[in-house]
Order: C-alpha cells, then structure tokens, then sequence
C-alpha cells in the first residue's frame, strides 16, 4: 500500500547548511506520528517544505499520488494537507467563524459574479461552507461555539487561539493535518486536553496527523510512530519507548559533551 | 507528467520572464538604434554623464536619508522629499539675504558654507520633529500605518511651507566662481556639477566614518540588527533613532544646498516630491538599508537619467523623450522591485525584513 | 504635585501658542477672517484663533486628569475646580506666545521670508480688524498697541479657564455645550449655501431672516443656535423612541387601505416631480402644491379645483413631443395627487385625535396600540426606507444647483472610495496610485465618445462606450497588479504612486499626443441621454451618480461578505497563512485590483462626461490621497465610512471656497491625526471593540500567572 505522504531524500539548503538534510519520512493514513528534535534540527522547515512555504532544493515528497514540490501553498492545500503554526497566526481582525470559513474556501469556487447576485447555486455553497465551518467548530465544545461564532479572533484566549487555528485546519476538509507544537505555551491541564483531542481527531474525524511536539508526555500519549531528527537528519524511527531510549536521540537531546569527553580520553 | 507540469505552470512567472526579456531587448535596441545613427557625439555623452553624476550625487544624499531610517526602523519615510525641501528653501531667504547685503560677491565661499549651515539645521529640525510627534507614537502599530502617516505628514509639511514662504517659484543667486567650464577631452563641463559631485562625496565619505568608526554610529548599527537586544544593551534606542533622523535630514539639507547651486530655479514648496521618489528608488536600487547602496544607487539613477531618454527612448523613436525623464526613475523602480527588490549590493533580506 | 501641574500648564501652553503662531503664519487665520461666523462680531480666523485657546484649555485638564490618574490607579479621582487655575496658566502661556508675535511683528519685517506676516495679520490680532467699529469701541483696554496686547492675554487667559471648566462639567452638559458651540460655528460657514437654499419666498425666507444676516449669522441666530442645539441633545435620546411610537400608532389605528393610499398617492406625486424635473423643465415644482394661496394657508378646495381644470384644458403648447407637450398634464396631475394626499392627511390625522380622545375618555390603558414586534419593525424599516429614497431623490431640488454640484462631487469620491476601500480596505493593499484608474476611465470615455475629430473617432454614446471604458479599465487593473504581486505593503505602496504618476506623464507626453490630445487634453465629449432626458447641470447628474454610488455599495456590500471577501479578508491580514489554507493569493490580489478599477472607472467616465473635457491635470496625486484619506476618516474597510468620509473631506471643502488653498493641508492633517488618535476610523468597520474582548484575554492573563506561579512553586518546592 502507498504511503499517504511520503518525501525521499528531500534536501532544503539555507546557505551552506543543510536545514532537512535528504530526509526520507512517510506516514500512513489513520496514523499519529510524532516529529522530535531540538530546537533547529530542520523540523518546522520540513512541515514548511511540505506545504510549500520553501521551495525544496531536491528530493520528492509524494502526497496520495501527487509530487508536492513546485506546487504552491494553496494548491497543497486543496490536495488535502493542513497544518497549524508554531506562534499561532489567526486572522485577527476576523471573526472565529470566518476564520474556519476561509478554512473552507478550497472547497467551494463561486466568484464575484456569484458574490454580487447570489443565485441558488451560490446560497447553496455559502450555506454548506457555513454549516461545514459550525461543525468543526462544534468539535471544541462551547469553547469555541454559539455566541463567540461572531466575535473577533484576537478577543480569544490563548488556548483558545490555538483551538481555532485547528479548527481551521479541520476546515479545509484535509486528510493530512501538520500541527506544529500544538501544546507549546499552555498550561498542563491544556496540554492533556489537547492530547486527548488529537486522538479524538484521528478516531472521530479520521484525520491522519503529524505533529511536532515538545512535550513527550503528549508524544508518549498520542503518537503510533515516533520520528526523531537532529540537524536536518533522521536519527531514529519507532514507537516512543524505542525512540525515547534510543541513544542518538538521548545524545542529541543532551548534547554532544559525552561524546566528546570519549573522544579527548581516547 | 504533463497534468504535473501543467499544475507547476505559474503564468506570473512566465509573464514576469518575458517582460524581462522584453526590456532587455527594448533597451539594447533603443541604444544600439541610437548609437549607431551617430546623433550624438562622445562629448555629448561626456557633458550628460558629468551632469548626471552632479545630479545623481544628490539624489545619493537624500536616499542615504530613506535608507538609514528604512534600516533602523524598517519604514519608509515618506515625508524625507520634505525634509529635504524644507532646508532647501529655507536658506533660498538666506542666500537672498546675503546676496542683496552683497556679502556673497565678496565671500562666496563662506555664502556657500553660511547656507549649508542653515539648510541643515533646518532639515534636521524637520526630520526630529517628524520623527518625535509622527513617527514615535505609532512605533509598534502595523506597517501601514506609519506609512500612511507619512504621507500625510509629507502633505502637512508641503502646503505649510507653501502657506509660510508664499506660492510661486523662486530662483538661487548664481556664485561667479562656479559659473565657468572645463574643457576635458573635448566636452564641456561645468564646473559646479564637477563641485557639487566632489562634495557630495565628501560629505558620504563623512557618513560612512561616522557609521563606522564612531561609537554613536556601532550603536546604530547594532539598533539596526536588533532593536530588543541593543536596548538590553544598555543602547537608548530612542536616542539613536532620534540620530538616524538627524542624519538623514543633515544630509538632505546639504542635498538642498547643493541643489541650489547647480539648478537654481524651481525653488518652491513641492519641489520635494518627485526628487524624493527618485531618492527612494535610489535607496532601493542600491539595496535599501544598505549605506554604500545608496551612495551607488543615487549615482546610477542620477546618471541613467541623464543619458536615459537620450540614449535609449530617443532611439526607441519616441517623440518629446525628455518629457518621460521623470517616468523613467518610476519605472526603473518597479523592475528592480519586480526583479531585485534586494538592490544591487543588497544580501537577500530575511523573512522578517522582507 | 502642585509644581508639576504648573509645569504642565506652561507645557501645554507652549504647544498652544506654537499652534496658533502657526495658524497665524501659516495664513489660515487671515485668509479665514474674511468669511463671518456671526456677522460684525466674530469672524472665522478669530474663532480659530480663540479656540486654541480654549482647546489648550480642555487638554490641559485632560492632562492634569491623567497626572492625577495614572493607568494603573484604581479608584478614580476626580479633578477638582481649583485646577482650573493651570488651564488659565495654558492660556496665559498661549496669550502671550501671541503677545511675541505681535512684537515681533511691529518691530521687525519679516514678510520677505513669510508671507503672510502682514499688516493686515497684526491688526487681526490686535483686533482691530475683522469686527465692526462698534465692537471695537465696546472692546476693553481701548486702541493702541499695549492695549491690544493685554487683551490677548486677558482673552486667552479667560478661555484657557473656560476650557478646563468646560472639561470639568458633567459629560451630557459638556457634550451639548461642545455641540452648541460647534453647531453655531458650522452654520456660521454655511451661511452662503444657506442664503442660496433658503432665502426665498415662502416659509424658508422667514427662517433664513431669523438666524442670518450679511455673510454670518446675526447674534441673535447665535443665541437660537446654541439653545436650540443645547435643548435638541438633551432631548435625543427620546427621539428614536417617540418614532417608533408615531409609528406604531399609525399601524394601529389607520386602516390597511387608508395607508397604502396614502403612500401611493406620496409615491405618485414624487415621481411625478421627478418626471417633472427630468423631463419638462429644469426647475423643481415647489413642495407644496402650487395652489394659489395654499402658501398662506388659504385653502380654498374651489380654488383649487379651478386650477387644475385650468391645467388640463389648457391648450397644448409645446410641440417638442415626449414629456414636454404633456407638461399641463402632468403639472395638473401634482396638484391633483398633493390635494387629494393632503385631504387623506388632514382626515387621518382626524381620525387618529378621535381615537386618541376615545381612548384618554375610556381610560383603559390596555387598549392603546401595541402591534406585534415583527409588524412594527418591519413598518418602522419600510417608513424609514421611504423617507430615505423620498430624501435622496428630491435633495437635489430642495437645496439647489450649487449644493447638487457639491453633492456630484462627494459622489464621484463616494464611488471611487467604494472602489478603493476594495483594494485597501479588503484586500489590504495599499494603492497610492488610485488616481491612475480613474483617469484610464475618463480618458477612455473621453477617446469612445468624443465628438472632436482630431482624436477617437469612435463618437459612441456614453451608453455604448460604457461596457468598453470599463473593461479597458479592468484591464488596465490587472496590468497594474501584476508587476506589484510580489512586493510587500509598503514597497506596493509606493510603486502604485509611481504608477499614477506614470499615467499623467503619459497623457502628458508628445508621445501619446495624437492619442490623448497632451497638455490640451480631449474637449467635446458629449453629454449623457437616458431616452429623451439629457442628464446635464449638477441637479441632473446627482442622479446618475446616486445611481452609480448605490450599484457600488451594493456591489462592495456583498462582495465584503462573500466567499470572494473572506479570501480577501485572510489575505489582508495574513498573507502567508491566507495562501496555507487554500487561498490562491495572487489571483486575488489581481480580483482585488481589477474590481477597485472597474468601480472608480465608472466614476472616472461620469466625471469625463460632466465635464466635457478633460485634461491630464485634473488627475494628479491629490485625487488618489483624497480618496485615500477619506476611507481613513471613515475607518478602512467600513462601507457607510466612505460615504462619511466622502463629505467630510470632499463636501465640507467644497462648500468652504477659502479653504481650498489649504485643502491637502487638512486631508494631511486628518490623516495623521486619525493614524496617531483614532486609527479604526469616525465609523468603523463593524464588530470591533466587542465588550467582551478585553476580558477573555484579561482572564487568560490572570490564568497564565496563577499557572506560573504555581510551576514555580513546585519547582522550588520540589
């Protein structure tokens, strides 16, 4: 069976420094697979390589049939590939609706004739990207629903920032959803919510997922398939207590000292 | 494999390519077609390259101005074409006043300084004021809106010297001693561009020690890499921007004095605008936040210009060329942003920059 | 404390008497003392003059409010009256910043360098100037130099006091007071537009005598002004109420058929006028029937009658065809419907007292009128939706062709702001070159249409020419957006400027000459026919522009909530992200731009026809700033702050001649004021500022701490 994405030997080069560095990774659909690192071991600008933020220096990443690379951001999008930021980046001065509608916008395609006299075909289409919108919404509860579908996105707090930027992932009706550090700035009770929610995703809603994640007891909780990666490399592959114990993956989260003590004794 | 190609097919590239090698193509015909009818002759070409140059060191001057703001504060500073013009005419009243005392026929020289003097006070006013009442409180609000501010304060400062020094044009006394010409290889050259040229360089040579060398100037730089950390520092980054203004209304001063010699007239209170705009693309065309970048972009606009609708419109058989000398620093403008929006020394700015 | 309130006030001064000084060079106080608020007593410079004065005054207290107040301080102090003696010091500071001026004037000339340092400028603040001689005797300190002096002082002190006090009144009072001033001195400038839409037989000329004389108004339409303005803001909030009552009792009580007669019988006699008005002659029929002696309220139903039968059987004159031979007709028809609608109102109005004093006898409360809620609305939305398009359609013939030119202008800029607030306010790219769309209308429409030989050719009609002009001019908006596709805000920017400055040297140039007509531009161009009625003269072309304005909102009303508007709304605030999820960036840029150019050309085509010529000149800078500068007035991206912003920047100068010279001196002034005070705009895009949105965050905050805290905490302890 094909992966559902798949990059090989996929290369992005910021001057001199090899930020993925001919990395094969896949993952296969109705999986949770975790992507480890420190800090600037190339995971975000892998997440960015996918989705076409970086135009990629060589290598293939192949999504439900389809090369990747070359394409645009929203092309991608359409193909069904998601994903969240790091720092959260709503549309501020829109309201929580709107900003899992416009999720929604690949999905639809009247224009501004459509937009201007408004026929049957193009009530219909606005009504089902509204109705589409108000059912991711509806996966976070009240947080994010009834009388806040109209307020502002940058009158939410925090947590609730990073729900809706999920929500509007979920809205481009993706198969593949990229989160980047979906945890990062919250509170543990938060952050076990959020764990619960990926899996929540995955089951109810059939999404397949990547994450970036910090937190190992969300990795440990979530993940089927843990992915390690250290300077742009792969270090190691497996499920988390493989990963976790894996002596690359220690090194690289310690840093290199004891290697180094081996070498000057020797 | 062609679905795939054709997915990748961008029409923004493809046109954006052919209008590169539409201009190319335009440009080299234009000054082939002109050259070879032999209309002008080397030392045409020689008198027109001196008075670009003149011209283009002071355009230098002002981009020095967009640029040292623009690398600090990541804005553009709309309203410099006014700081410029504020200095410009207001020593125009001095230079009038020192000549009908007859103090300028016996000490043209000291005139010339008297005038620097005022004009870049002046300007420096002008350029901190801009910054303290227009600039600073909107510091942290999003790009634009600085933006916009100075357009509007670039309006403000027009029509107010229009309604202080009164509407109509005026004219700079003429300085015997400039008034000759060389004869070099055969061309004619006036010797105030040849002035004008020489000082312009002197004063960015002035700048270029003074970023530099001087202590002032390291912490503008190192407000320019990174306001937070050179506040933590200990830098006052308010201070050094309050400088970085000065500077730049210093040196735009100096531009209007040495605009005043070798172009007297036009004198008036919307002649900011258009040298402004052409500073810009100059800042830009040398890379904008770049200091050399500015010097050699000036230089470059001022020269093109020059020899622009000469060498390249006029064979091109376009009638009344020298009518579209304006036009050609906008359009200049637009196909290095299109084509190199990071100037000609400029490095590739990063994501936050650009 | 004390002292650095003292040093406040001389601060606040300061700035005060730099303001006026630079009122007074800059010329606007001398140019502007020409024009009279209240006739003799008070002219526009000296307004401005004093309400600086009075200004610093007010700002001083609000200062002195927020030294006492600092952010973080719970419980609010009040400032107390004593205060009041800073703003007084505000004001001496000011008076005798003024007092220099005046010195420096009688000593020295500087009118070489400043012009407007003039004679005439130093007796206008000595007084002496711009107020009739009987003033001037009744003025204190007497004649001369010193006196006047001292009464700068004296004066800006006493106003200095008046505006802290002013601030210190209670927020309702000082509001009507504010507004009573500002009403007096809003009336005073229109006193010319005034006379020419009042001062005119009938019932207006009696209102116009009572508040105006000369070029101002009289002291005593001063004083009726202030109290009549005072009374009306205390009254406000009872007005929309008593609307709805009005309104349900009339749903109540009159009768379905009565209504819809009534209204039908409005509705004809309307249009009839409009035809009227189109089609016959170019004078409004008056707004009461013209029988005689129905003005002195003389009803007479024989008179009456005999009219109209006069009107009807009155021979036909005219021989011209269309609506002009049916004129008798038609004028009879008015009088007819007015009469007929004017007995319905006095027999409802009839009814509806009856009902009343049945209802007051009977004394039961539970029978007065309380239609349904749903009813109610709907009948308060339709009365107001009548009264609206009734007002739009006979504002023209009500105020008159100078205020109808005004009114062509606003709506040329309304048109051109809707197009613009695309491009900026939805789409978030800033064009400064806005201009360059409206010229390719005009010039389009100039070259289509012209009936001068030397340049087109094509002598279509407007009609025929318009489809083309616009789609010429959509064209010409994609060609614009797509070399700036690439480049970010502020470099957008400045390229579009770049590019309306290209456009007018262009139409310029010897180059394009044989087409464009250079300098001379493109004369002849013919007017605009609907059928037989040829839409010439501002009272005429208000409509076509109505017309236009009303399409463009729609067209931009709907499009801001769309698919097509959120993907714009997404790229404009993030544009990344925007394309991340979906969003083909660049081909809404280019929709972005090619709809901003193919609304302002169809401004850029009316105004082509209006005038008939046109020259490269009418399309400079300042017109891409106007439209720029009253989208921010209005608040970008909010559609009702266009038209806001449209007269406020457009209309009031133009109604104001003497201010045209300082014209882009204000737009420059009110945009930075709005960046640097109010950047969301007078009227802002909807949904902002919601109540709750502080608190969410303010909670989160308070979460984020107690969380902090506790992981600290534990960390220690553990």
């Amino acid at each position: 069976m094909p992966h559902l994405l798949e990059s090989r030997r996929l290369l992005k080069d910021f001057g001199g420094l090899n930020a993925v560095d001919h990395l094969d990774f896949h993952i296969d659909e109705g999986e949770i697979v975790s992507l480890i690192g420190p800090n600037g071991a190339g995971k975000t600008t892998f997440f960015n390589l996918i989705t076409g933020f970086y135009p990629a220096d060589d290598g293939k990443v192949l999504f439900d049939g389809h090369n990747l690379l070359g394409l645009s951001p929203y092309q991608i999008t359409e193909l069904g590939i998601a994903r969240t930021f790091q720092t959260v980046r709503l549309f501020q001065e829109m309201t929580i609706l709107e900003n899992v509608m416009v999720g929604q916008h690949c999905r639809g395609r009247s224009g501004v004739l459509g937009a201007v006299f408004r026929p049957p075909r193009y009530r219909a289409e606005e009504a089902r990207i509204r109705k589409k919108a108000e059912e991711q919404l509806a996966f976070f509860g009240s947080r994010l629903g009834g009388y806040r579908l109209d307020q502002m996105a940058n009158s939410l707090s925090y947590a609730n920032r990073r729900r809706l930027e999920i929500a509007r992932a979920m809205g481009t009706e993706a198969k593949l959803i990229l989160m980047d550090e979906p945890s990062a700035g919250m509170n543990p009770k938060e952050t076990e919510e959020i764990a619960s929610l990926i899996g929540k995703l995955r089951d109810e809603r059939g999404f397949t997922i990547l994450v970036i994640e910090h937190d190992m007891k969300v990795v440990k909780g979530v993940s089927d398939r843990v992915v390690a990666m250290d300077y742009g490399h792969k270090i190691a592959e497996g499920t988390y207590e493989n990963v976790a114990n894996d002596e690359h993956v220690i090194e690289a989260y310690l840093g290199r000292k004891a290697t180094r003590e081996d070498q000057d004794a020797s | 494999m062609l679905r795939n190609a054709l997915e990748r097919f961008s029409w923004v590239a493809f046109l954006l390519w052919c209008l590169r090698i539409g201009v190319i193509a335009l440009v080299v015909w234009g000054a082939s077609a002109t050259l070879l009818s032999g209309r002008y002759s080397a030392s045409n070409w020689i008198s027109l390259i001196v008075a670009g140059l003149a011209q283009g060191s002071v355009y230098a001057l002002i981009a020095l101005g967009y640029s040292l703001v623009y690398g600090i504060l990541l804005m553009i500073n709309f309203a410099h074409g006014e700081v410029f013009m504020a200095g410009c005419f207001t020593a125009y009243f001095a230079a009038r006043a020192l000549e009908s005392s007859g103090y300028l026929a016996k000490h043209p020289l000291l005139t010339i300084g008297a005038l620097l003097i005022v004009s870049m006070a002046v300007s420096t006013i002008v350029a901190v004021l801009l910054e303290r009442l227009a600039y600073r409180p909107l510091r942290n609000a999003p790009r634009l809106v600085p933006l916009i501010t100075a357009i509007g304060a670039s309006f403000v400062l027009q029509y107010t010297f229009r309604g202080l020094y009164g509407s109509g044009f005026s004219a700079y006394p003429t300085f015997d001693i400039l008034r000759g010409r060389w004869m070099v290889a055969g061309a004619s050259i006036q010797i105030v561009q040849v002035v004008v040229f020489i000082s312009a360089l002197l004063l960015m040579a002035v700048l270029y020690w003074f970023v530099e060398r001087t202590k002032t100037g390291k912490s503008m730089r190192a407000v320019s890499e990174d306001k937070e950390i050179a506040a933590l520092m200990g830098i006052d980054v308010n201070r050094v921007i309050l400088v970085t203004f000065a500077i730049g209304g210093l040196l735009a001063g100096a531009a209007g004095v040495l605009r005043g010699l070798y172009q007297p007239q036009g004198i008036s209170a919307f002649m900011g605008f258009i040298p402004g705009l052409k500073a810009f693309t100059a800042a830009v065309l040398g890379g904008i936040g770049n200091i050399p970048g500015a010097m050699l972009g000036g230089i470059f606009l001022g020269v093109f210009e020059s020899i622009g609708p000469n060498l390249v419109l006029e064979g091109l058989g376009i009638p009344g060329a020298n009518q579209l000398r304006d036009a050609i620093a906008i359009v200049m403008l637009v196909f290095v942003l299109i084509f190199r929006p990071q100037g000609i020394l400029g490095e590739k700015l990063s994501e936050e920059k650009a | 404390m004390t002292n650095s309130k003292l040093k406040l006030g001389i601060r606040m001064g300061a700035y005060g008497g730099v303001a006026t000084i630079y009122l007074c060079l800059v010329g606007i106080i001398e140019t502007f003392s020409d024009r009279d608020i209240i006739t003799g007593i008070i002219s526009l410079g000296h307004t401005l003059l004093f309400l600086t004065a009075l200004v610093t005054g007010y700002l001083n207290m609000q200062q002195v409010d927020k030294l006492i107040n600092p952010a973080h301080q719970v419980v609010e102090k009040a400032p107390k009256p004593k205060d009041t003696i800073h703003s007084a010091v505000a004001g001496i500071i000011t008076g005798i910043s003024l007092v220099i001026l005046v010195l420096v004037l009688d000593r020295f000339n500087i009118r070489d360098m400043l012009v407007n340092a003039s004679p005439k400028l130093f007796e206008l603040l000595l007084l002496e100037k711009g107020v009739t001689p009987t003033m001037v005797s009744l003025l204190p300190f007497g004649q001369g130099l010193a006196a006047g002096m001292l009464r700068l002082v004296v004066f800006s002190t006493v106003l200095g006091l008046v505006g802290g006090t002013l601030y210190l009144l209670p927020p309702t009072r000082r509001r009507s007071i504010m507004l009573g001033i500002a009403m007096v001195v809003l009336l005073g400038l229109l006193s010319d537009l005034m006379r020419i839409a009042l001062n005119k037989p009938g019932w207006s000329e009696g209102f116009y005598k009572l508040i105006y004389t000369g070029r101002g108004l009289s002291s005593q339409g001063a004083v009726i002004t202030l109290v009549a303005t005072a009374a009306i803001t205390s009254a406000w909030r009872y007005i929309p109420d008593s609307y709805t009552r009005v309104i349900s009792v009339i749903t109540a009580w009159l009768p379905t058929w009565i209504r819809i007669t009534l209204a039908s019988l409005l509705s004809v006699s309307l249009l009839l006028r409009l035809a009227w008005f189109l089609g016959i002659e170019n004078v409004y029929p008056p707004i009461l029937p013209d029988c005689p002696g129905l003005i002195t309220s003389n009803i007479s139903l024989t008179n009456c009658t005999e009219w109209i039968s006069q009107g009807l059987s009155a021979p036909q004159e005219s021989t011209e065809g269309g609506l002009a031979s049916s004129a008798p007709a038609v004028s009879a028809a008015i009088t007819l419907a007015d009469s007929l609608m004017l007995l319905g109102i006095a027999a409802s109005i009839f009814l509806l007292l009856v009902r009343t004093v049945q209802m007051s006898m009977s004394s039961d409360i539970q029978k007065w009128p309380a239609p349904p809620l749903q009813k109610l609305e709907r009948a308060q939305r339709l009365v107001t939706l009548y009264l609206g398009v009734a007002a739009l359609l006979f504002i023209p013939g009500v105020v008159g062709v100078y205020p109808s030119e005004v009114l062509v202008m606003v709506g040329l800029y309304v048109v051109m702001g809707l197009g613009l607030n695309i491009v900026v306010g939805m789409a978030g790219l800033l064009d400064l070159g806005y201009v360059a769309f409206f010229a390719v209308g005009a010039y389009s429409m100039a070259v289509l249409t012209t009936v001068d030989a030397s340049v087109g050719g094509a002598q279509l009609s407007f009609w025929g020419a318009l489809p083309l002009v616009v789609v010429i001019t959509g064209i010409a908006g994609l060609l614009v957006g797509a070399p700036v596709l690439r480049m970010r805000g502020d470099y957008l920017a400045i390229v579009t400027l770049g590019f309306g400055e290209i456009a007018r040297f262009l139409a310029l140039s010897d180059w394009f000459k044989p087409a464009l007509g250079g300098a001379q531009g493109i004369i002849k161009i013919p007017d605009i026919h609907i059928g037989g009625v040829e839409f010439v003269g501002p009272q005429k072309l208000y409509y076509l522009i109505l017309v236009s304005c009303l399409i463009a909102y729609f067209i931009t009303a709907r499009l801001k909530d769309s698919r097509v508007g959120r993907a714009w709304g997404a790229m404009r605030e993030d544009e990344q992200v925007a394309d991340v999820m979906g969003v083909n960036t660049t081909a809404y840029k280019l929709l972005a731009f090619a709809m901003g150019a193919l609304i302002a050309s169809v401004s850029g085509a009316i105004f082509a026809a209006k005038l008939g010529t046109i020259y490269p000149h009418s399309f400079n800078v300042q017109v891409s700033i106007t439209a720029l500068g009253l989208l921010i007035v209005g608040g970008i991206g909010s559609l009702p702050g266009v038209v806001v912003g449209a007269f406020a920047l457009v209309g009031l100068p133009e109604l104001l001649r003497e201010f045209s010279e300082y014209r882009m001196l204000f737009y420059g002034a009110a945009m930075v004021i709005m960046m640097l005070v109010r950047p969301q705009g007078l009227l802002p895009s909807a949904r902002r500022g919601h109540k709750l949105q502080g608190n969410e965050r303010d909670q989160d905050d308070w979460m984020r701490i107690a969380a902090e805290s506790e992981a600290a905490g534990s960390e220690s302890s553990g």
